[in-house]
């Protein structure tokens, strides 16, 4: 490895420092290089005598503080990590309960679906429904075409009586289907927590 | 050496050497040499804090058409040296008592 080599590796390993501080640390161990070859060193011996320049830039990280994961340490980690998830829980209790979870969990999260949309496409329907039928009696007033326009305007009221009923039914759906999302939501929290 | 002892010791050492002049890496490194070894990883750090405590003080320079930094002490850095006597002035009282045995006088 050339000194230059040394130096653009180093630097690179560094790129996790402010960039003045790693350029202060370069220009110190090219200072150091450049003076040991003066005195008279061998250029290879010099570089040599560093060592790895990730090596040395690692210590330097570390000295200020940020954390360098090589990848010998990540993986290191990751299998701690594994194993004690094992020691935990053994294989097959994550396995029943993840066989568990998608028997159990899926139907109920599809049921609990499907009965927050048919809720949902009843209520509005009905609402629709109501609408239609006011403004069916206001034409039908118009046209005179239900007995005495007085029937006419009754049938009209209580339309709209029930097309408000449905609104209010489906306002506080809203306001219930969001309930159960929100206890949805806690109940699963509670249990990956303490799980 | 024990490197926890070598480590606050090397602070002073390179106070000292810099207390007969400015000098720069290498040269520190060199003159340190007949009474502790010191490498250019275990200097880079006591050279930054030295200059962040402000023991220190730098110059840069140009040398053989390159750019060299030189270091200097401040009052600060010389403080630095004298506590650091009085301090081995006690530390060599402990060391005479261990060396007796514990006896005391």
């Amino acid at each position: 490895m050339t000194k230059e080599v040394w130096l653009k590796t180093f630097k690179d390993a560094l790129q996790k420092m402010p960039r003045r501080e790693a350029s202060k640390a370069v220009a110190f161990y090219r200072e150091m290089i450049e003076d040991k070859i003066d005195a008279g060193a061998c250029e290879d011996e010099v570089i040599a005598k560093l060592g790895n320049p990730s090596d040395v830039a690692k210590k330097i990280l570390e000295e200020n503080g940020i954390r360098v994961k090589s990848r010998d340490t990540e993986k290191a980690s990751k299998e701690e990590l594994d194993k004690l998830y094992q020691s935990r829980f053994p294989l097959w209790v994550t396995l029943t309960l993840g066989f568990f979870g998608v028997i159990v969990g899926l139907p109920i999260v599809i049921v609990w679906f499907a009965l927050l949309v048919s809720f949902f496409a009843c209520f509005v329907s009905l609402m629709v429904g109501a609408f239609a039928c006011c403004l069916a009696s206001l034409v039908a007033v118009v046209l005179g075409l239900v007995g005495t326009v007085g029937n006419g305007w009754a049938y009209f009221g209580a339309c709209i009586a029930g097309a408000g009923v449905c609104m209010m039914l489906t306002v506080m759906f809203g306001v219930l289907a969001k309930l159960m999302i929100k206890a949805t939501a806690f109940a699963v929290k509670r249990i990956a927590t303490e799980g | 050496m024990d490197t926890q002892l070598k480590r606050g010791l090397l602070d002073v050492c390179v106070l000292s050497v810099l207390s007969r002049g400015e000098s720069y890496g290498y040269k520190i490194i060199t003159d340190l040499l007949l009474y502790i070894e010191v490498s250019e990883s275990t200097l880079y750090p006591i050279l930054k804090k030295l200059e962040q405590n402000r023991s220190v003080t730098t110059r840069t320079a140009e040398h053989n058409g390159r750019l060299r930094k030189y270091y200097m002490i401040t009052d600060m850095g010389r403080q630095r040296i004298k506590e650091f006597l009085v301090d081995m002035e006690e530390f060599l009282k402990v060391h005479e008592f261990i060396k007796r045995g514990g006896d005391l006088l």
